[in-house]
């Protein structure tokens, strides 16, 4: 009996071990392993980043736009810049005229570390203009967004107090921006110390708390308007594979983002309490 | 107004059949009681109690109690049996009055093929337990018989029909495709937020504790509610009140204790914990992990009447890895710089606690009261996150610098104070009526952050008022239970719950199983799973400001009784998800400013069949089933496009099998076979670009984006684990045990993932650069190496 029950373990583990083998199962029993897929991607895309800001250097805007395609996911070959991409920002104008600022692809130099597409002098973006950018590709379809230039921070009066770490402040209503960053520049370099979301038609109250001196630092801080913060903020790079998640864009059409900023540098020294 | 009719018709109907009996039938007298272990006093749940002269039965509840009327006067005898214990009578004599009995006692027999057989099979007739549709149970010696749920009742109900995985790494389970958070479970009557170990995957119940599992998949009568798809019932045991027994399992991770003993006359006392460390951890990745959990647990039979438990849980988890150190090391080992800018880990902290006091009360034969008063709290904060930065730029000016800069944090605290009791109120022999009420006092708190982006939080206080009833009528071969559960939340509407069970017991043991009911849920969970890597726990989150989401289920079913050890059975189901809520987590600040807001209102349905074989034939016992299903959601976040349902396999079969080789050696296995669930398979890439304004610097990482919603399927799954139990006779194992003057003791060989050739695919991965997966997406699975395990247990 014993021997009878052995034997047919032995049998059973065998049948089982068989089908084990991958190959067997990939080839003759039919259990594949790669994922059915049904539904076919749109892949012949253009995935921007456009940021307009109003700061220059040597002359020239320092607004960029970074253009790539989107990959099928198993047949990417390139993470560099798309060359060949027209890339065209227009100011629309009250009555609806447009003034054309072309931005060709521009290689490194003595103001700017990468290759990307820029404007050439006289592109002075001001707040609450209306912009256009179109990118085309011959092989590509094209890619439309268009932003409303955000106001600089404004501090609301005497609102402002910095001392040991903490740093307190109101910021005033404005429906252009949407988003705020805050950075503390001193002498030991420039710390990014908080990020906050603009309030509809109130001003916004900001503590920030840091521990590098304040004491003769600057404080640097930013606005981003609706389309780049809801960029930054719809950022799901979380570690996760096989999950659904939306493609990034605040585009009309195309991935990625068409978006501004606007600064204000307020120097902390003389407004210690 | 059509609401407020069908209530009508619903109330009038209960009652109605309440009062029938009460016309048709005149003085009978009724027979009560505890039905126990004699040497234990443990109660016996199921227990069969049979009067041979009217060739009627009954069996007890879940509490191991009985009533059986309509005894005319004069001497009468019963006719006790359980399974494992010798038949046994009890003689009866009735002159005016009924009777109760403090307990009827059972004894344990010795080696009889019953007590080493993992299945309990009672297809009784006349009994409670046998009215639900879709019930399964599970006793400790069947959880202990499945190899590879290592003794844990929630690894062990995934071998059960309808009863799925969801993620590869996450205990969280789903019913007839339900949302996880549809489950409850209830211990000892506590509902317990939560019951699950990070660390090792498992839930929290330490399995020599429990003294049965009850699992209803649906269709569940009016007594159960807060939760659309499921319950899981608990009963853990009361302690042996005569001597003390216990069980000791130490081993290098994980050590168990229980111990059972007489705490004063008539009252037993249970104290029971376990302890893991997490060695591996500890050396690889330099990180604590660990989790610890206790029972405490004391009752006391007062008179014949009334019984007094108090029953205590804690349980507490951190579970940290953090994988930077391993990789630094790993890059410093083979002069590899790409991990120097490397940081990532996760961090789990969860607790749980419960307790309870329990009051039993055998008012007359007719008339028994439970009545319950717990507080059951949960807290867990899961933390995770990268930060990897790898310059590329040096090489080329066109390429950005990679960066990947990911975290997230939420965080939950649930705590629920519970006031309820119930009347089961035996109108006559064939007319059993159970009214009952609940009071739950709840507190959450929930945040979540993602991407330093603060999600939103919410802090919030209410009630849930419960009131119950439903009557279960025998009529010849039919058995119906009506019932109705009132609800009002918050003191909003109240909501009404109409429920209907009905069995037909034809000849030749067929059974003919109906139920349809209406399910509403208050509190739900937040699903994360489309940003978490692993959802391992639910994040409670009360639908204040939104309408309860609601099921209704049809379920039919056949059984057939084979032999008196066997059952077949065959269950059709259909759910119709009316209201169901998800979170679109990827909706940011910008978008909506409140936690409550990114919910999502959406429906959906799940439907299929089981057929399921339980029971013995000679020395094998165990269960193989069958499951086809289907099930589907649709959300405005999907624009209400309908799609598969994220945990439903079409085809599952699951066998669990034990071979009863001789009185000291057994052998058991289990197998699984399952079709792979509906995933969103990316088959985009784009780079994602951070800007820092400040320092000018723009960056990227690359992002895997698919093409909808669960529009890809995955490769079935198939698992065959092993293994041998031995009770030692002889040698260093014996010798130990003999030295602690023990009764028992066993040793047990586990191989687990004997199908390891073939990879069970958890992860796609769409990674070029190797040569075998060029094109093809990278299948990933953690089944590539089969493992044995040793455990010695020790009885005394």
């Amino acid at each position: 009996m014993k021997k009878r029950m052995r034997r047919s373990i032995y049998a059973l583990m065998i049948m089982l071990f068989l089908p084990g083998c991958e190959k067997i199962v990939d080839y003759y029993i039919g259990f594949p392993q790669q994922p059915e897929i049904t539904v076919e991607a749109d892949t012949d895309q253009l995935n921007v980043f456009g940021v307009l800001r109003p700061d220059s250097i040597g002359g020239f805007n320092k607004s960029f736009v970074f253009v790539q395609r989107i990959w099928p996911a198993l047949d990417f070959s390139t993470f560099s810049i798309l060359p060949d991409v027209e890339v065209l920002i227009e100011s629309v104008g009250e009555d609806g005229t447009l003034t054309a600022f072309p931005f060709p692809l521009s290689p490194p130099d003595a103001n700017f570390k990468d290759t990307l597409y820029r404007p050439a002098t006289g592109f002075t973006p001001v707040p609450g203009q209306h912009f256009r950018i179109s990118c085309l590709h011959s092989e590509l379809k094209d890619a439309y967004g268009e932003l409303i230039f955000p106001a600089v921070p404004a501090l609301t009066e005497n609102s402002l107090s910095a001392a040991g770490g903490r740093i307190s402040l109101s910021l005033k209503a404005d429906s252009s921006i949407e988003m705020y960053d805050f950075y503390l520049k001193n002498n030991a370099g420039s710390h990014f110390i908080g990020r906050e979301l603009s309030l509809d038609n109130e001003d916004l109250p900001v503590i920030l708390y840091t521990n590098q001196p304040v004491e003769g630092a600057k404080l640097r801080i930013f606005a981003y308007e609706n389309r780049l913060a809801t960029y930054i903020g719809n950022s799901n790079t979380s570690l996760n594979f096989n999950k659904y998640r939306e493609g990034f864009s605040t585009l009309d059409s195309g991935y990625g983002v068409f978006g501004a900023l606007n600064f204000l540098d307020i120097d902390l020294g003389p407004v210690l309490k | 107004m059509i609401a407020g009719k069908k209530l009508h018709i619903c109330l009038i109907l209960l009652i109605a059949l309440s009062l029938i009996p009460f016309r048709v039938f005149g003085q009978r007298y009724t027979v009560s009681g505890y039905v126990v272990d004699d040497q234990t006093r443990e109660t016996l749940i199921g227990a069969t109690i049979y009067h041979p002269e009217s060739g009627r039965g009954t069996v007890t509840d879940s509490y191991g109690y009985f009533r059986f009327s309509g005894l005319s006067p004069g001497n009468h005898t019963l006719i006790l049996s359980y399974m494992g214990y010798d038949q046994d009578s009890l003689m009866v004599k009735l002159v005016d009055k009924s009777l109760v009995i403090s307990e009827v006692y059972l004894r344990q027999s010795f080696h009889s093929v019953d007590e080493v057989s993992i299945i309990a099979v009672r297809p009784d007739r006349a009994a409670d337990r046998q009215v639900e549709t879709s019930m399964l149970e599970l006793s400790p010696k069947t959880i202990q018989s499945i190899p590879t749920a290592g003794k844990d009742v929630f690894s062990a109900i995934k071998f059960l029909p309808g009863i799925e995985r969801t993620e590869p790494f996450s205990p969280l389970y789903s019913v007839r495709g339900g949302d996880p958070g549809e489950n409850a479970v209830m211990l000892d009557g506590v509902m317990i937020y939560n019951p699950y170990h990070s660390s090792i995957n498992s839930g929290i119940f330490n399995t020599q504790t429990i003294k049965n599992v009850d699992l209803l998949t649906g269709g569940f009568g009016a007594e159960y509610g807060g939760r659309n798809s499921s319950v899981m019932y608990i009963t853990t045991k009361d302690g042996n009140s005569t001597e003390m027994h216990g069980e000791v399992e130490p081993s290098t991770f994980h050590s168990k204790v229980f111990l059972e003993f007489p705490a004063g006359k008539n009252a037993s006392a249970i104290v029971a914990g376990r302890y893991y460390y997490d060695i591996f951890s500890e050396f690889i990745y330099q990180s604590q992990s660990y989790f610890y959990d206790f029972n405490l647990s004391y009752t006391a039979r007062l008179s014949n009447k009334h019984r007094l438990s108090l029953k205590y849980f804690q349980s507490r988890d951190r579970n940290n890895i953090d994988f930077s150190s391993f990789y630094q090391v790993f890059g410093n080992t083979f002069g590899i710089d790409l991990y120097d800018d490397f940081n990532f880990r996760f961090e789990d902290r969860w607790k749980n606690l419960a307790g309870t006091i329990i009051h039993k009360w055998a008012m007359t034969p007719r008339i028994y009261m439970r009545t319950q008063l717990y507080y059951s709290a949960h807290q867990s904060e899961n933390a995770s996150g990268v930060n990897f930065q790898f310059d590329f730029a040096d090489e080329a000016t066109d390429t950005l610098n990679f960066n990947w800069n990911t975290n997230s944090i939420f965080t939950n605290r649930i705590s629920d104070l519970c006031a309820k009791s119930f009347l089961n109120i035996l109108l006559f022999r064939n007319n059993n009526l159970r009214i009952g009420g609940e009071l739950n006092a709840y507190h959450f708190q929930n945040t979540a952050a993602i991407n330093d982006f603060d999600q939103g939080s919410l802090e919030n206080n209410s009630m849930l008022y419960t009131l119950f009833m439903e009557d279960k009528l025998e009529l010849g071969p039919l058995i119906i239970r009506p019932g109705v559960r009132f609800t009002r939340y918050n003191g909003k509407d109240i909501h009404y719950e109409p429920r209907v069970n009905a069995v037909l017991n034809f000849p030749h043991g067929y059974s003919l199983k109906l139920a349809w009911g209406e399910y509403y849920q208050y509190v739900i969970s937040m699903n994360t799973n489309e940003v978490e890597m692993n959802q391992a726990v639910d994040y409670y989150f009360p639908l204040t400001t939104y309408e309860p989401s609601k099921s209704v289920h049809y379920i039919a079913g056949i059984e057939k009784a084979i032999g008196s050890h066997s059952l077949l059975s065959l269950n059709a189901y259909y759910k119709n998800i009316e209201r169901v809520y998800t979170f679109d987590i990827n909706q940011t600040a910008n978008e909506v400013l409140m936690l409550s807001d990114k919910l999502q209102q959406g429906s959906g349905d799940a439907y299929g069949g089981e057929i399921m074989y339980r029971g013995r034939i000679r020395n094998w016992s165990g269960w193989m089933s069958y499951g086809l299903a289907w099930a589907n959601r649709q959300y405005p976040m999907t624009g209400m496009q309908k799609y598969p349902y994220d945990y439903n396999r079409r085809h599952t079969f699951k066998l669990v099998g034990n071979y009863t080789i001789s009185e000291s050696l057994e052998y058991n296995t289990s197998f699984l076979f399952m079709s792979g669930t509906y995933r969103s398979i990316e088959q985009i890439l784009q780079n994602y670009y951070y800007y820092n304004p400040d320092a000018e610097e723009l960056s990227f990482f690359p992002i895997w984006i698919p093409e909808g919603k669960n529009t890809a399927k995955m490769p079935p799954v198939m698992n065959l684990d092993m293994s041998i139990r031995k009770k030692l006779r002889q040698g260093f194992g014996k010798q130990i045990a003999d030295k602690f003057h023990a009764d028992e003791s066993y040793l047990t060989v586990t191989i687990r993932n004997l199908l390891f050739f073939r990879r069970n695919v958890d992860y796609y991965y769409p990674i070029s650069g190797i040569p075998r997966w060029e094109g093809k997406y990278l299948p990933v699975g953690t089944n590539l190496f089969p493992s044995i395990g040793f455990s010695y247990t020790i009885k005394f």
